[in-house]
């Protein structure tokens, strides 16, 4: 019985390693070493966790594959995921500029009726977005599927820090000056991009795409859950339009991380993106412009599509590792 | 080259052993001061194993437990003889200095 115990809690600490011969072998020696007791000593637990994850991340994410020079469906996949991404950051420039100190308390001066770059910084940073967008999908185009992973990270970095940084000031800490928002915009969206880029030259190797994907959407929701709660006083409406944004880091990532990793990963994102991300903006009168729904709309469709012909060619091609 | 790593190259000198058998020798070659616990032990000898010190010598499947087997490798022989007589030559000069200093090394 003691045993049966032991191997259960053995078992149960093993999983943290990858399915294997690895796992078995940790099992059988977490019950040598804790023979005669009932479950494995803390100590070891931990021990076996901290090194779990780690080989576990250290592994091949199952199913994965980079798309490569003449791989048409992949090269789509990311102009798709660099204009999303550049997309977003000048919408959520022009959002930044949107927020308005007047009479004692903040406004958001809804995006559609303002001028496009309402700043210097706004436009520096969406020109810039572009810029690298263009870099990227020309890498693509030559085949430097890194480079261009790299560069679609750094867009989709600064899209993302940007919108969280944006909402954040402007909602939560009420900065008053316009100017000092932009200031900060472009700090976050440099600063971000060389953190993401770093992470994701460090993780995309090896973690599985649909964790980016979950990562991802789990800030959303935080984010979005932080927004509810902060004195914002613009009732639900604003709450809401708030929840959409904070659902774009979540997109963001959805289209330009894990979704060069893979075909089915990059067709379930994007119909994930289309059929539940989409309907978002034009319900709550969000921050979607007609060209960003039209954009995310295409995505949607195109992921659809995608997903459909990875359904049907992985039937076929069952032996090609990564389909 | 770390003490955890010296003492599993040295654990598996002799013949091959699985992993327990490691971590029971490691913890007698260092008279209990160097415990490993799996995790721990794995890691290093996957490092090991991709630096071509120690490489799998067989399985077994014993009362339902699996036991892998891992041996010394002709280069990591070369590196722990290499080790051993870095360790010896500090040794010898740090006892030398404090037999000049007039302290009795223990």
């Amino acid at each position: 019985m003691s045993e049966a115990t032991l191997e259960r809690r053995c078992r149960l600490a093993a999983r943290a390693y990858p399915e294997g011969p690895r796992a078995a072998e940790v099992v059988a020696t977490l019950m040598d070493s804790n023979e005669g007791r009932r479950g494995p000593r803390p100590g070891d637990v931990l021990d076996v966790l901290r090194h779990g994850v780690a080989a576990r991340l250290r592994s091949t994410a199952p199913g994965t594959r980079l798309g490569g020079l003449g791989d048409a469906l992949s090269a789509m996949v990311v102009t798709l995921a660099v204009m999303q991404a550049a997309t977003a950051v000048a919408v959520t420039a022009r959002g930044a500029a949107a927020f308005d100190w007047s009479q004692g308390e903040w406004a958001y001066r809804y995006p559609y009726g303002i001028s496009f770059f309402a700043g210097r910084w706004e436009a520096l940073a969406a020109i810039g977005a572009a810029a690298v967008a263009v870099v990227a999908v020309t890498a693509m185009c030559f085949g430097r599927v890194r480079v261009a992973r790299v560069l679609v990270a750094l867009t989709a970095a600064a899209g993302f820090g940007a919108i969280a940084l944006t909402r954040a000031l402007g909602q939560v800490w009420s900065f008053r000056s316009h100017a000092g928002i932009g200031a900060v915009f472009a700090g976050v969206v440099v600063l971000a991009g060389v953190l993401f880029t770093t992470a994701v030259a460090r993780a995309s190797r090896v973690v599985p795409a649909w964790w980016w994907g979950m990562c991802a959407l789990l800030c959303g929701l935080v984010a979005t859950a932080a927004l509810q709660v902060a004195p914002t006083g613009y009732g639900w409406r604003l709450s809401v339009v708030s929840a959409s944004y904070a659902m774009q880091p979540a997109v963001l990532v959805l289209f330009a991380l894990p979704l060069l990793r893979s075909y089915p990963y990059t067709a379930a994102g994007a119909a994930l993106v289309g059929v539940l991300v989409i309907p978002f903006g034009p319900y709550v009168g969000g921050p979607w412009t007609p060209v960003e729904g039209l954009l995310l709309f295409a995505a949607g469709l195109w992921g659809l599509v995608a997903l459909t012909a990875t359904v049907a060619l992985r039937r076929t091609r069952r032996r090609e590792p990564g389909w | 080259m770390q003490e955890p790593t010296f003492l599993i190259l040295t654990a598996l000198a002799d013949e091959a052993r699985h992993g327990y058998g490691v971590m029971q020798e490691v913890t007698e070659l260092s008279s209990g001061r160097v415990s490993l616990r799996p995790g721990t032990l794995y890691a290093a000898l996957d490092r090991l194993v991709d630096e071509g010190l120690v490489a799998v010598e067989r399985e077994e499947v014993v009362g339902g437990r699996l036991r892998r087997y891992y041996r010394l490798t002709g280069a990591g022989a070369t590196a722990l003889g290499e080790e051993s007589a870095r360790l010896t030559a500090n040794a010898a000069a740090a006892r030398s200095r404090l037999r000049k200093a007039g302290v009795t090394p223990a």
